[in-house]
């Protein structure tokens, strides 16, 4: 499995367990962990606190993770896009652009970051996810709800598997593994785009 | 000043704020032990996996065992009770159905569960419930006399069903077979989508945290099917039948270890959250008392909200309460704001930053009083530098205007942010969502009052100062009004944007103002510096009434505009792109659905197939007019599901199909769709793709050809409106090998006719269960309309649409000649304005065809019936809230106080209060009772008309075809039957002949199995077995409930052929609606006449209780000794004589408590004067005598004796001029006071040292037991001393011989005590009535003034002196110092 792949609550779960040889070492680490974070490793809630300087070292921690992985996701395999090639340079650019802002998204949601998200929010976003939180939000509204589903639902490995263009309109298929309650379960993801003031913005995104 | 404030610092460490800090540290303690113990177990789980696995799968397994068993058991006790009964037992022998039919039915039975009876031919002879499909072995197994249990699956419902044998009464033979089942579960989609919480599994689940799967084995072969994937993700409990053979299994998820571990963190993380809420509250306790301290009412203010803040982030970020407590409100679909770093991130966090906010208003609100108070008292304030006065003044001003901003913009979010239909007038009582905003808009409001009254009571208070003069201050208060709303008038200029619109902010300052204006008299006037009273806390709830609901439906009002403009611009989107986006990613998901597969075997599902994916899929959470079709591999319909039948019909979808795809020699395969003459294949397709400019590929030119992207097509029906897409079905496992297989085809069609939101009222019983937001953040319901070239297409409101079309031509005009393509236009339709907002959808171009399309969306303007719809539904739910809030007042009253004790006026408010509420009340049910029961009747009347034409229509038709063919699949013949009948009406129809439907106008309801084919057991027996000509049945589905009606249907013979039946299923929702605002109009006028009489009441009462509560305190004050009062009441009636003559009383009194005292002052003359002249007369005689003495012996007695008398004589004067001056000293002592100086004293020293002065006395022992303590109490210590010698002098001097005494002081209930105890010859009772007066004494030397002058120094201290004592005993003094209030008398 590609490292891109590996939800950042994980690596951190591997790191400190390398980090902590001895039980009591580790013991002491997780509660005084939990005391500052307030969370257990597995629960760590990446963006879902906005307050305290606290938040902003998990911002810096998590761009950092970001940051590394970034190289592994452009050389991840995308079948789903393929490239065509275009006369016109500037409809070379508007789609390159789609598969850009197609590309933030799926890292958001690979790592449970919504500001790669957000950027493409209108200022109503349709939502449909699990069937539960459905029809048109604010953004600040859409923003709290994908949050909270990525608390909840802790989706790890996000990935498109095909997608297709039109001048105005553009959408991707895709798949997503997720821990919930006592199991996993698989999601289809679909999320569209439209073309708008030369620029891409979600139409829609259904998680279900 | 110094001492008062150690003393107060010594006061913040008293015992209660001691036993504060040491819980507060305790609770800390306990935070670290449980995030210690957490991390500790959570640790041990790793080493620990496999047991732990073990003892949670054991449960698991326990758990459903145990649930299961008792379904089992339960279902088993009865159908024995069924199958067992006597009466049934000879009915079944005498195949009496009727009487069968009646005792089912006439049977109580929870939901849920299903009954059917046959008899010994396996006839069905009686039911109620669904219908169960029993399979014929099992039935004649039972008939041989096993009693069984299986799991069946029926469409989607799955039953845990029990067959059981009926005998004969005597001779025990088989006479029949009784069916006995309960619902145990609903397949998945189903479930979560139509239905709320129902059978096994749902309460597995609630007690397991875990989604469980029923897989039933074949109720025959005993066959159980279940593939491989689920096996490795989930364990399985057998389930046993009453045969004791498997008859299913449980699937539950494995229990992974990151689930626990979470588990476990999550509960820690709840324990600590509910003691950081613990916490947060005793430091509010001690902060409070920390804040005590400061004198500037600023500092109080600011750092009382820093703390709350402070507290309420770390409440944020230990989850409290959203992480102990689980509720919806807190989850972020229905409202959510960033504002606050996530202080407002769900309609709980925001519930709690109200209430931080109305605790820190109320703690201002005091701050305020008390300045308030302390400047009235104080008579010179001190000065304080005019420059920071100034800053202090524009802060405030500006925190008023801010404080305005921040209310609008909190408002606005609510709304903008919200996803709650704030307009709901589906039902009377709103959804906890709706509640808890409501209550928070209270909550915010009331606070907003109270913090804006604050600031405003705080600029009178200072203009009061300016002016001192009384008649300026009112010009004064008015003048600062003028400010006020000059700078509103200022900032309005700057455009600063507040949320809340100027004039309304007009009034909400005028309001304010007029509020503090009377608040601020009244306490100045009663001198009750409390803004919080019961009587301004109901001004201020009034206030909100008046405001929030203007506020709130402005900025409803203002973004119903944005989303008329959002609706707009979805109608007029290129449709395409976007129909070919759902088809395209429903094609390939509902293509790759496992359910197909498992589906498409299965008989008994199949004809649900085309329902369950049209449920799975955004077809039906997008309200698309859509239709899904499964094919099999010959191109045969096996299954087919139409939302709405009428507009995109299946035969329509497959003849375009057949001749725009099939029949042009397009193949699916499973891996591409490919064109058989090889014109166009996907080559050529990705060729053009290569070139692809801002052109579309589907032009008009090209409409008949498909678009095709690997194996799907997708085709567009520009005549009738629809787009259709393909795709094969395939074997999943096989799928990209080559043994890849295709089972069938999956077609699915989407109207674009008109659009999605023409057609949305039809669909309210498939959508019951979700949320559509788009609609419901409109008020009103808007009417849509399409124009085709300057023609009405298709409206939902046609006489509308065709009167705008001047209009239309305006707005023609107006996009010729302007750049936008939209405008909003207002228009008269029958006497009422509308709103229309014109969009246009494509320009019409002649040359190419192509036509002009416009789309308008039109609301009512000022719909006066809808503002006072919402407020009155305020007004109904602030009453509530008052009324509660009242109760709850009132209780912790009674509890405070241990007493339900009520004054004149409130005795006298609450009798009028129910006098005048309880009819209304009373009046408001009884209209309710009976609105109700003429809506229901009106509701019959119309139902059974619609059947009588029915059946009226039906009567010239030809007998149908009485043989039922299979109920799943309506034929398509007989289909239209009814629709031939009954054309052009929307009512729905059903015609059900030998009890199956064979004829429906909603094939949708039944199609998707949420309605039963099977009629209603009680329409059956009503109309075949009673012969009734009609039966009226009010029907419950998933939670929908709507009315049926039945009625026989007859041939030309006049025999009962079948049963045709109408519903108001879809109407429910309409006739809901028009109750509510019915009930919501008749109660929140009600609750207004509450209102009104409220204030009347409270008018009222103050009026009649004035006079004789003053009356009262007159009589109080006469009490405590003032005489000189007069009362100043103006009535006319018994009050005023009452009042007249009591101030003659006091008049009365007066004068004669005048003429006593001059009496009194005279008599006292008199008897000093006599007493003052007996005393100086005594010491005169003796020293007129000696000197006359003196005298005569001079001249007498000669020289000899002379000096010797001349001592004596000169001792005996000087001795008697002592006395004299003793006399005077003493006199002199009792008529002054002399100077004192009170300083913090030991009196424990005092004592021992007077105690000094006597310890030599011959007969006299002291035996003393002074507590050791450090209390000082503030006294003068030269009069302390006088007061303990002149006690202790009067005990020595009791005492004859060989005295004791007893000297002791300590503490008693935050007093100092000090006990004298003398075993001298005692008191009469006399002696001890009249000790402490002035010149009483027993003694013949001495004034009787000593006593006197102690207990009057003590009085002065607020101490107290009391005397015991007994002839011949002793006498006991007791001296009780007040220290509590001793701070005070310096």
């Amino acid at each position: 499995m590609p490292k891109a792949r590996i939800p950042v609550a994980q690596v951190c779960s591997a790191e400190a367990e390398r980090n902590a040889p001895c039980f009591w070492n580790k013991l002491i680490k997780t509660t005084l962990y939990k005391l500052i974070y307030h969370r257990n490793l597995f629960n760590l809630k990446q963006n879902s606190k906005f307050g305290g300087t606290l938040v902003y070292s998990r911002f810096i921690l998590l761009f950092f993770f970001v940051f590394t992985s970034y190289g592994n996701l452009h050389a991840q395999n995308d079948d789903w896009w393929q490239d065509k090639k275009y006369k016109d340079e500037k409809v070379r650019i508007k789609y390159f652009l789609c598969k850009k802002s197609f590309e933030d998204i799926l890292k958001g949601f690979n790592n449970r970051n919504i500001n790669f998200i957000n950027l493409y929010f209108d200022s109503q976003v349709y939502l449909n996810i699990i069937s539960k939180d459905r029809g048109y939000y604010s953004s600040d509204q859409a923003e709290l709800i994908i949050l909270d589903f990525m608390d909840y639902f802790k989706p790890y490995a996000f990935s498109y598997s095909t997608s297709h263009r039109k001048s105005k309109y553009a959408f991707v298929l895709g798949s997503c593994n997720y821990n919930v309650g006592m199991g996993k379960r698989k999601l289809k993801l679909s999320v569209s785009l439209k073309y708008r003031d030369s620029k891409w913005l979600i139409d829609q995104v259904n998680i279900n | 000043m110094l001492n008062s404030s150690l003393q107060k610092i010594e006061s913040l460490f008293d015992r209660r704020s001691k036993i504060l800090v040491i819980i507060s540290f305790v609770v800390l303690v306990w935070i670290v032990i449980i995030n210690i113990v957490s991390s500790f177990l959570e640790s041990k789980v790793d080493d620990d996996w496999e047991t732990i696995y073990q003892e949670k799968t054991e449960y698991q397994i326990q758990t459903v065992e145990m649930l299961f068993n008792s379904y089992q058991q339960n279902l088993e006790k009865l159908s024995d009770e069924i199958s067992w009964n006597k009466s049934l037992r000879e009915n079944l022998t005498r195949n009496d159905s009727k009487k069968i039919f009646d005792e089912v039915l006439t049977r109580s039975l929870p939901s849920g569960y299903h009954i059917e009876i046959y008899n010994s031919r396996l006839e069905l002879i009686s039911y109620r419930g669904r219908q169960l499909k029993p399979d014929y072995v099992l039935l004649q197994k039972s008939l041989k006399g096993q009693k069984l249990s299986v799991i069946k699956e029926v469409g989607f419902y799955t039953y845990l069903i029990v067959y059981n044998p009926v005998r004969e009464p005597d001779e025990g033979i088989v006479v029949g077979v009784t069916l006995t089942a309960r619902l145990i579960d609903i397949q998945y989609e189903i479930r979560n989508k139509f239905f709320q919480k129902v059978g096994l599994t749902s309460e597995i689940n609630d007690k397991l945290n875990a989604e469980v799967e029923i897989a039933p084995a074949n109720t025959i072969t005993g066959y159980l099917f279940i593939d491989s994937t689920r096996l490795a993700e989930n364990n399985e409990i057998d389930l046993y039948g009453l045969q004791k053979t498997l008859i299913g299994k449980m699937l539950i998820p494995k229990f992974d270890q990151i689930s626990h571990q979470r588990e476990l963190a999550l509960t820690s993380l709840k324990i600590t959250s509910g003691l950081i809420f613990i916490l947060s509250i005793i430091l509010v306790f001690l902060i409070i008392r920390v804040l005590n301290f400061t004198e500037s009412g600023f500092a109080k203010l600011f750092l009382f909200a820093v703390f709350l803040v402070l507290v309420r982030y770390l409440w944020l970020q230990y989850d409290f309460p959203s992480g102990t407590i689980e509720s919806e409100i807190f989850s972020p679909d229905y409202y959510a704001s960033k504002f606050g770093f996530g202080i407002l991130k769900s309609i709980g966090e925001l519930l709690v930053t109200a209430i931080f906010i109305l605790a820190f208003s109320i703690y201002s609100a005091t701050v305020v009083f008390n300045y308030y108070d302390k400047s009235t008292k104080r008579k010179k304030d001190s000065k304080e530098n005019i420059f920071i006065s100034l800053i202090k003044f524009v802060f405030v001003i500006l925190s008023f205007f801010l404080l305005f901003r921040l209310f609008g913009a909190v408002i606005q979010s609510i709304i903008f942010d919200s996803n709650i239909k704030f307009l709901d007038n589906s039902t009377i009582i709103p959804s906890i969502e709706l509640l808890s905003l409501q209550f928070i808009l209270l909550l915010l409001s009331f606070s907003f009052y109270v913090f804006a009254s604050s600031i405003m009571l705080y600029v009178i208070l200072k203009s009061n100062k300016i002016f001192k003069n009384k008649d300026f201050r009112y010009y004064g208060s008015l003048m600062f009004l003028g400010i006020f709303l000059i700078i509103n008038h200022i900032l309005e200029l700057f455009m600063v944007d507040f949320g809340i619109t100027y004039w309304y902010r007009v009034l909400i300052i005028i309001l304010v103002f007029l509020f503090c204006f009377y608040t601020g008299t009244l306490a100045i006037k009663s001198r009750s510096y409390n803004l919080l009273s019961i009587k301004n806390f109901s001004v201020i709830i009034l206030l909100c009434i008046l405001t929030i609901p203007i506020l709130t439906l402005e900025n409803i009002t203002s973004q119903e505009t944005k989303f008329v403009e959002l609706i707009g611009s979805k109608l007029s989107e290129n449709q395409e792109e976007r129909i070919n986006f759902i088809l395209n990613s429903e094609l390939v998901t509902l293509s790759e659905n496992r359910e197909i597969e498992d589906n498409i075997r299965d008989k008994n599902k199949l004809p649900r197939l085309a329902f369950y994916l049209w449920a799975d899929s955004k077809l039906n959470t997008e309200n698309f007019n859509s239709t899904v079709i499964v094919l099999d591999t010959a191109k045969n319909v096996v299954s087919d599901f139409n939302i709405n039948e009428n507009r995109l019909s299946t035969d329509s979808v497959l003849q375009f199909l057949s001749s725009q795809f099939f029949s042009k020699g397009y193949i699916v395969t499973p891996e591409e769709i490919f064109h058989n003459e090889d014109t166009l294949s996907t080559d050529t397709l990705e060729n053009i793709d290569e070139f692809e400019e801002e052109e579309d590929l589907l032009t008009k030119e090209e409409e008949s050809q498909p678009f095709v992207y690997d194996n799907i097509a997708i085709l567009q029906n520009p005549n009738e409106k629809f787009y259709v897409g393909i795709a094969p079905i395939q074997k999943l496992d096989l799928k990209n090998t080559q043994f890849s297989r295709v089972l069938g085809y999956l077609v699915i069609g989407i109207g674009y006719e008109s659009r999605n939101f023409l057609m949305q009222s039809s669909l309210e019983i498939f959508k019951s269960y979700t949320r559509d937001n788009l609609l419901d953040k409109l008020i009103s319901k808007p009417v849509f309309t399409e124009y085709i070239n300057g023609r009405v297409a298709s409206s939902t409101n046609k006489d509308l649409a065709i009167s705008s079309l001047n209009s239309l031509e305006i707005f023609k005009e107006y996009i010729k000649n302007s750049a936008k393509n939209s405008e909003w236009r207002i228009e008269n339709f029958n006497n009422e304005k509308y709103r229309t907002y014109y969009i246009l959808a494509e320009p019409g171009n002649d040359e190419q065809g192509i036509y002009e399309r416009i789309y308008s969306i039109s609301l009512k303007r000022d719909d006066i019936k809808t503002t006072a719809f919402f407020y009155l539904k305020f007004i109904i739910f602030a009453v509530v809230v008052y009324v509660l809030f009242y109760m709850i007042f009132g209780i912790y009253f009674i509890i405070k106080y241990k007493k339900f004790r009520l004054n004149f006026r409130e005795k006298l408010f609450l009798s009028f209060f129910l006098v005048s509420v309880i009819p209304i009340i009373l009046l408001a049910f009884y209209t309710r009772g009976f609105i109700i029961s003429k809506n229901d009747s009106n509701l019959q009347t119309q139902i059974i008309s619609d059947l009588n034409i029915l059946s009226e229509s039906l009567k010239g038709k030809q007998s149908i075809d009485n043989t039922v063919t299979d109920p799943d699949s309506l034929n398509i013949l007989q289909r239209d039957f009814l629709k031939g009948s009954i054309a052009s009406t929307d009512k729905n129809f059903n015609l059900y002949i030998k009890n199956q439907l064979i004829s429906t106008t909603n094939q949708e309801l039944y199609k998707s199995d949420l309605l039963d084919t099977r009629v209603d057991a009680d329409a059956n027996y009503n109309i075949n077995y009673l012969n009734k000509d009609l039966f009226i049945k009010n029907h419950d589905q998933g939670g929908l409930s709507y009315l049926v009606a039945y009625k026989p249907y007859k041939d030309p013979r006049n025999n009962i052929v079948g049963i045709i039946s109408s519903q108001l299923v879809y109407k429910q929702t309409e006739i809901s609606e028009e109750l509510t605002e019915t009930l919501t109009f008749i109660f929140g006028i009600y609750f207004i006449v509450i209102i009104i009489s409220l204030i009347l009441v409270s008018f009222l009462t103050d009026k009649i209780s004035k006079p004789i509560l003053e009356l009262q305190r007159a009589t109080e004050k006469l009490s405590k000794g003032h005489s000189n009062i007069q009362l100043k009441v103006s009535s006319n009636d018994e009050l005023q004589d009452l009042v007249d003559s009591f101030n003659k009383m006091t008049k009365e009194l007066e004068r004669s408590k005048r003429e006593l005292k001059k009496a009194e002052r005279e008599a006292a003359w008199r008897d000093i004067a006599r007493r003052v002249a007996h005393e100086i007369k005594n010491p005169l005689t003796p020293m007129k005598l000696s000197i006359q003495h003196l005298v005569n012996v001079y001249k007498e007695n000669g020289k000899s004796e002379f000096p010797v008398v001349l001592e004596k004589t000169k001792l005996l004067i000087i001795n008697e001029i002592d006395k004299l001056n003793r006399i005077a000293t003493e006199f002199s002592n009792f008529a002054k006071l002399p100077k004192r100086y009170y300083e913090p004293l030991d009196l424990n020293e005092i004592m021992t040292d007077v105690i000094a002065l006597y310890k030599n006395h011959p007969n006299v022992r002291f035996e003393t037991m002074l507590e050791d303590n450090s209390i000082k109490v503030s006294a003068d210590r030269e009069e302390m001393n006088r007061v303990f010698q002149n006690i202790i002098k009067n005990s020595i001097q009791a005492i004859d011989s060989d005295g004791i005494v007893k000297v002791s002081s300590f503490m008693k209930k935050g007093h100092l005590y000090f006990e004298i105890t003398d075993n001298g010859i005692g008191m009469d009772q006399i002696v001890l009535e009249n000790l402490f007066e002035p010149n009483f004494s027993t003694k013949s030397s001495g004034m009787g003034l000593g006593l006197a002058i102690s207990k009057k120094s003590l009085d002065d201290m607020k101490a107290k002196i009391t005397y015991e004592s007994e002839q011949g005993k002793g006498t006991k003094v007791i001296i009780r110092f007040n220290i509590l209030k001793q701070v005070s008398i310096a």
